[in-house]
Protein backbone atom coordinates (compact mmCIF):
# COMPACT_ATOMS: atom_id res chain seq x y z
CA UNK A 1 0.00 0.00 0.00
CA UNK A 2 1.15 3.59 -0.68
CA UNK A 3 2.32 5.96 2.12
CA UNK A 4 1.17 9.29 2.55
CA UNK A 5 2.54 12.47 4.55
CA UNK A 6 0.14 14.64 6.12
CA UNK A 7 1.72 17.86 7.09
CA UNK A 8 -0.14 20.98 8.97
CA UNK A 9 1.05 24.40 8.04
CA UNK A 10 -0.52 27.12 10.73
CA UNK A 11 1.01 30.83 10.60
CA UNK A 12 3.66 30.46 12.67
CA UNK A 13 4.28 26.79 12.83
CA UNK A 14 4.77 23.57 10.43
CA UNK A 15 3.97 20.03 12.18
CA UNK A 16 5.75 17.71 8.97
CA UNK A 17 4.62 14.59 9.24
CA UNK A 18 7.68 12.54 8.76
CA UNK A 19 6.61 8.82 9.76
CA UNK A 20 3.60 8.83 7.30
CA UNK A 21 0.41 6.72 6.92
CA UNK A 22 0.37 3.73 4.87
CA UNK A 23 -3.09 3.75 3.56
CA UNK A 24 -4.90 2.11 0.47
CA UNK A 25 -5.49 4.90 -2.13
CA UNK A 26 -6.10 8.56 -2.67
CA UNK A 27 -9.45 8.45 -1.71
CA UNK A 28 -8.15 7.07 1.92
CA UNK A 29 -5.51 9.40 2.13
CA UNK A 30 -8.11 12.75 1.36
CA UNK A 31 -10.63 10.79 3.64
CA UNK A 32 -7.66 10.30 6.48
CA UNK A 33 -6.92 14.42 5.71
CA UNK A 34 -10.45 15.77 5.61
CA UNK A 35 -11.22 13.45 9.47
CA UNK A 36 -8.15 15.18 10.66
CA UNK A 37 -8.37 18.67 9.67
CA UNK A 38 -11.99 18.16 11.13
CA UNK A 39 -10.28 17.57 14.58
CA UNK A 40 -7.78 19.94 14.49
CA UNK A 41 -10.42 22.99 13.41
CA UNK A 42 -11.27 23.35 16.69
CA UNK A 43 -7.63 24.39 17.37
CA UNK A 44 -8.16 27.63 16.03
CA UNK A 45 -10.76 28.09 18.79
CA UNK A 46 -10.64 32.05 19.39
CA UNK A 47 -7.40 32.45 18.47
CA UNK A 48 -7.47 33.06 15.06
CA UNK A 49 -7.18 36.29 13.50
CA UNK A 50 -8.21 37.83 9.94
CA UNK A 51 -5.58 37.09 7.48
CA UNK A 52 -4.24 33.72 9.28
CA UNK A 53 -5.45 30.67 8.27
CA UNK A 54 -3.80 26.82 8.66
CA UNK A 55 -3.45 24.28 5.42
CA UNK A 56 -2.87 20.68 5.69
CA UNK A 57 -0.92 19.28 2.65
CA UNK A 58 -0.93 15.49 1.95
CA UNK A 59 1.80 14.10 -0.38
CA UNK A 60 3.22 10.71 -1.42
CA UNK A 61 6.39 8.93 -1.14
CA UNK A 62 7.85 11.15 -3.75
CA UNK A 63 7.19 13.83 -2.14
CA UNK A 64 4.71 15.00 -4.79
CA UNK A 65 2.12 17.02 -3.61
CA UNK A 66 -1.38 14.93 -3.92
CA UNK A 67 -4.13 17.58 -1.89
CA UNK A 68 -4.39 20.82 -0.19
CA UNK A 69 -6.77 21.83 2.31
CA UNK A 70 -7.17 25.26 3.06
CA UNK A 71 -8.90 27.23 6.27
CA UNK A 72 -8.20 30.70 5.40
CA UNK A 73 -9.96 34.09 7.22
CA UNK A 74 -10.36 37.08 5.30
CA UNK A 75 -11.95 40.27 6.39
CA UNK A 76 -13.11 42.64 3.79
CA UNK A 77 -13.65 45.59 6.30
CA UNK B 1 11.41 -0.15 33.13
CA UNK B 2 12.12 0.03 36.58
CA UNK B 3 11.86 -3.36 37.97
CA UNK B 4 11.21 -3.24 41.39
CA UNK B 5 9.21 -5.74 42.96
CA UNK B 6 5.75 -4.95 43.30
CA UNK B 7 3.05 -6.81 45.78
CA UNK B 8 -0.81 -6.48 46.70
CA UNK B 9 -0.08 -3.65 48.89
CA UNK B 10 1.14 -0.72 46.45
CA UNK B 11 -2.68 -1.23 45.40
CA UNK B 12 -4.71 1.28 47.59
CA UNK B 13 -7.44 -0.22 47.96
CA UNK B 14 -6.35 -3.46 49.19
CA UNK B 15 -3.66 -1.81 51.30
CA UNK B 16 -6.69 0.40 53.25
CA UNK B 17 -8.82 -2.72 53.93
CA UNK B 18 -8.71 -3.71 57.80
CA UNK B 19 -6.14 -6.77 57.97
CA UNK B 20 -8.70 -9.06 58.63
CA UNK B 21 -10.51 -8.04 55.41
CA UNK B 22 -7.28 -8.24 53.58
CA UNK B 23 -6.32 -11.36 54.61
CA UNK B 24 -9.93 -12.94 53.17
CA UNK B 25 -8.37 -12.23 50.26
CA UNK B 26 -5.13 -12.33 49.98
CA UNK B 27 -4.87 -16.18 49.37
CA UNK B 28 -6.56 -16.25 46.49
CA UNK B 29 -4.85 -12.70 45.24
CA UNK B 30 -2.09 -13.75 42.22
CA UNK B 31 0.34 -11.05 40.77
CA UNK B 32 0.37 -10.84 37.33
CA UNK B 33 2.87 -9.07 34.20
CA UNK B 34 0.25 -7.20 31.55
CA UNK B 35 2.46 -6.09 28.90
CA UNK B 36 1.41 -2.72 27.78
CA UNK B 37 -1.02 -3.11 24.63
CA UNK B 38 -2.76 -5.93 26.10
CA UNK B 39 -6.57 -6.74 26.13
CA UNK B 40 -8.18 -7.57 29.14
CA UNK B 41 -11.64 -7.32 28.13
CA UNK B 42 -13.61 -6.63 25.35
CA UNK B 43 -17.23 -5.13 25.67
CA UNK B 44 -19.91 -8.24 26.15
CA UNK B 45 -17.23 -10.10 27.57
CA UNK B 46 -17.90 -11.42 31.01
CA UNK B 47 -15.85 -10.58 33.93
CA UNK B 48 -14.01 -13.53 34.70
CA UNK B 49 -10.97 -12.07 36.39
CA UNK B 50 -11.05 -8.78 38.53
CA UNK B 51 -7.52 -6.52 38.60
CA UNK B 52 -6.20 -4.28 41.41
CA UNK B 53 -3.35 -2.55 39.46
CA UNK B 54 0.49 -2.08 41.37
CA UNK B 55 1.53 -0.16 39.11
CA UNK B 56 0.84 1.24 35.50
CA UNK B 57 -2.16 1.94 34.05
CA UNK B 58 -5.27 0.39 32.30
CA UNK B 59 -7.54 2.63 29.83
CA UNK B 60 -11.04 1.52 30.13
CA UNK B 61 -12.19 2.46 26.17
CA UNK B 62 -15.78 2.83 24.91
CA UNK B 63 -15.86 1.27 21.46
CA UNK B 64 -18.47 2.44 18.54
CA UNK B 65 -19.75 0.12 16.08
CA UNK B 66 -17.19 1.42 13.35
CA UNK B 67 -14.09 0.54 15.69
CA UNK B 68 -13.19 4.06 16.70
CA UNK B 69 -12.69 4.55 20.39
CA UNK B 70 -11.82 6.83 22.78
CA UNK B 71 -10.78 6.71 26.57
CA UNK B 72 -13.40 7.20 29.03
CA UNK B 73 -11.47 6.78 32.70
CA UNK B 74 -8.31 5.20 33.50
CA UNK B 75 -7.32 3.00 36.89
CA UNK B 76 -4.01 2.74 38.24
CA UNK B 77 -2.66 1.66 41.66
CA UNK B 78 -5.60 3.50 43.28
CA UNK B 79 -8.05 1.46 41.90
CA UNK B 80 -9.38 -1.70 40.74
CA UNK B 81 -11.09 -2.99 37.11
CA UNK B 82 -13.82 -5.55 37.77
CA UNK B 83 -15.00 -4.46 41.00
CA UNK B 84 -18.78 -5.11 40.05
CA UNK B 85 -17.77 -8.62 39.37
CA UNK B 86 -17.51 -9.07 43.16
CA UNK B 87 -21.44 -8.60 43.57
CA UNK B 88 -22.78 -10.01 41.11
CA UNK B 89 -22.13 -11.93 37.25
CA UNK B 90 -20.98 -8.80 35.50
CA UNK B 91 -20.35 -8.30 31.95
CA UNK B 92 -18.02 -5.66 30.75
CA UNK B 93 -19.53 -2.65 28.67
CA UNK B 94 -16.00 -1.51 27.74
CA UNK B 95 -12.80 -2.60 26.50
CA UNK B 96 -9.72 -2.60 28.99
CA UNK B 97 -6.34 -2.22 27.44
CA UNK B 98 -3.33 -2.37 29.23
CA UNK B 99 -1.51 1.43 28.60
CA UNK B 100 1.91 0.88 29.85
CA UNK B 101 3.40 -2.44 31.10
CA UNK B 102 1.27 -3.40 34.85
CA UNK B 103 1.60 -5.78 37.65
CA UNK B 104 -1.57 -6.39 39.55
CA UNK B 105 -3.20 -8.11 41.84
CA UNK B 106 -5.60 -10.54 39.84
CA UNK B 107 -8.55 -12.57 41.56
CA UNK B 108 -10.97 -14.77 40.08
CA UNK B 109 -14.66 -13.15 40.14
CA UNK B 110 -16.33 -16.07 41.59
CA UNK B 111 -13.56 -16.54 44.56
CA UNK B 112 -13.65 -12.59 44.53
CA UNK B 113 -18.00 -12.75 45.05
CA UNK B 114 -17.64 -15.50 48.15
CA UNK B 115 -15.44 -13.33 49.79
CA UNK B 116 -16.86 -10.41 48.74
CA UNK B 117 -20.53 -12.06 50.27
CA UNK B 118 -18.83 -12.20 53.74
CA UNK B 119 -17.81 -8.55 53.93
CA UNK B 120 -19.61 -5.92 54.24
CA UNK B 121 -16.28 -3.71 53.73
CA UNK B 122 -15.70 -4.88 50.89
CA UNK B 123 -19.61 -5.03 49.13
CA UNK B 124 -18.81 -1.05 50.10
CA UNK B 125 -15.44 -0.92 47.86
CA UNK B 126 -17.11 -2.64 45.37
CA UNK B 127 -19.61 -0.02 45.10
CA UNK B 128 -18.34 2.82 46.09
CA UNK B 129 -15.53 2.79 43.54
CA UNK B 130 -18.66 3.12 40.71
CA UNK B 131 -18.86 6.62 41.73
CA UNK B 132 -15.07 6.89 41.46
CA UNK B 133 -15.40 5.83 38.13
CA UNK B 134 -18.62 7.82 37.03
CA UNK B 135 -16.74 11.08 38.11
CA UNK B 136 -13.49 9.99 36.38
CA UNK B 137 -16.08 9.69 32.85
CA UNK B 138 -18.41 12.74 33.67
CA UNK B 139 -14.86 14.94 33.42
CA UNK B 140 -13.59 13.30 30.28
CA UNK B 141 -17.34 13.27 28.29
CA UNK B 142 -16.91 17.02 29.23
CA UNK B 143 -13.29 17.63 28.17
CA UNK B 144 -13.53 15.11 24.76
CA UNK B 145 -16.80 17.72 23.90
CA UNK B 146 -15.47 20.73 24.81
CA UNK B 147 -11.27 20.84 24.75
CA UNK B 148 -9.31 20.30 21.57
CA UNK B 149 -7.00 18.20 20.34
CA UNK B 150 -3.99 19.65 21.75
CA UNK B 151 -5.43 20.54 25.26
CA UNK B 152 -6.64 17.03 25.47
CA UNK B 153 -3.11 15.34 24.45
CA UNK B 154 -1.21 17.23 26.86
CA UNK B 155 -3.84 16.49 29.58
CA UNK B 156 -3.75 12.93 28.90
CA UNK B 157 0.30 13.01 28.59
CA UNK B 158 0.33 14.68 32.36
CA UNK B 159 -1.49 11.69 33.95
CA UNK B 160 0.18 8.99 31.99
CA UNK B 161 3.44 10.48 33.40
CA UNK B 162 2.17 10.07 37.12
CA UNK B 163 0.79 6.65 36.84
CA UNK B 164 4.10 5.73 34.99
CA UNK B 165 6.04 7.94 37.57
CA UNK B 166 8.55 9.10 34.66
CA UNK B 167 8.87 11.53 32.24
CA UNK B 168 8.73 9.04 29.76
CA UNK B 169 6.04 7.72 28.40
CA UNK B 170 5.93 4.35 25.61
CA UNK B 171 3.32 4.23 22.88
CA UNK B 172 2.38 4.16 19.77
CA UNK B 173 0.26 7.26 17.77
CA UNK B 174 -2.35 4.87 16.86
CA UNK B 175 -2.62 3.92 20.24
CA UNK B 176 -3.10 7.33 21.69
CA UNK B 177 -5.32 8.49 18.90
CA UNK B 178 -7.64 5.72 20.03
CA UNK B 179 -7.49 7.31 23.64
CA UNK B 180 -8.24 10.89 22.73
CA UNK B 181 -10.78 9.25 19.83
CA UNK B 182 -8.97 11.06 17.07
CA UNK B 183 -7.17 10.25 13.47
CA UNK B 184 -3.22 9.14 14.11
CA UNK B 185 -2.53 11.97 11.48
CA UNK B 186 -3.94 14.64 14.28
CA UNK B 187 -2.08 13.07 17.01
CA UNK B 188 1.14 13.14 14.46
CA UNK B 189 0.48 16.96 14.25
CA UNK B 190 -0.05 17.67 17.82
CA UNK B 191 3.33 15.76 18.98
CA UNK B 192 5.37 17.20 16.14
CA UNK B 193 4.11 20.88 17.48
CA UNK B 194 4.93 20.32 20.65
CA UNK B 195 7.81 18.68 20.16
CA UNK B 196 9.34 21.73 17.80
CA UNK B 197 8.11 24.18 20.80
CA UNK B 198 10.41 22.60 22.87
CA UNK B 199 7.68 21.04 25.55
CA UNK B 200 8.05 17.20 24.58
CA UNK B 201 10.78 15.45 22.32
CA UNK B 202 8.72 12.58 20.42
CA UNK B 203 10.20 9.96 18.62
CA UNK B 204 9.26 6.90 17.27
CA UNK B 205 6.91 5.74 19.64
CA UNK B 206 8.49 7.59 22.96
CA UNK B 207 7.57 10.89 23.96
CA UNK B 208 9.49 12.63 27.21
CA UNK B 209 7.83 15.70 28.51
CA UNK B 210 11.04 18.36 28.67
CA UNK B 211 9.03 21.12 30.41
CA UNK B 212 5.99 20.36 32.56
CA UNK B 213 5.32 23.97 33.25
CA UNK B 214 4.05 24.26 29.26
CA UNK B 215 2.97 21.52 29.34
CA UNK B 216 0.25 22.42 32.03
CA UNK B 217 -0.25 25.66 30.23
CA UNK B 218 -1.06 24.12 27.47
CA UNK B 219 -3.68 21.78 29.02
CA UNK B 220 -7.06 21.67 29.68
CA UNK B 221 -7.99 21.85 33.35
CA UNK B 222 -9.67 18.20 33.31
CA UNK B 223 -6.02 17.33 34.08
CA UNK B 224 -6.08 19.46 37.65
CA UNK B 225 -10.11 18.60 37.87
CA UNK B 226 -9.26 14.77 37.83
CA UNK B 227 -6.43 15.08 40.43
CA UNK B 228 -9.13 17.09 42.65
CA UNK B 229 -11.83 14.56 42.44
CA UNK B 230 -9.41 11.39 43.25
CA UNK B 231 -7.76 12.86 46.35
CA UNK B 232 -11.17 13.74 47.41
CA UNK B 233 -12.72 10.69 47.46
CA UNK B 234 -9.91 8.73 48.81
CA UNK B 235 -9.56 11.22 51.40
CA UNK B 236 -13.78 10.96 52.09
CA UNK B 237 -13.00 6.46 51.72
CA UNK B 238 -10.28 7.07 54.12
CA UNK B 239 -12.62 9.29 56.21
CA UNK B 240 -15.76 6.86 56.36
CA UNK B 241 -13.32 3.61 57.41
CA UNK B 242 -12.80 5.66 61.07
Amino acid sequence: MPRYFFDFTGNDEVASDNDGLTLLDHQAAFEEATMACGEMIRTIDGHLQPGNGWRMEVTDEAGKLIYRLLFMAESFE
Amino acid sequence: MRSIPTGPLDNRLLSGLPRAQYSLLAPHLATVSLPSGAVLFEPGDLVNHVYFPHSGMLSLVVVMRDGKGIETATVGREGVVGAMAGLRTYKSFVRVVVQMPTHASKIASDRFRTVVATSEQLRNLCIEYNETLLSQARVIAACNALHSVEARFCRWLQQSADRANSDTVALTQEFLGEMLGVRRTSVTAVGKKLHDQGVINYSRGVIQILDRHKLEQISCECYQTLLAQSAMLQRQSTLSQI
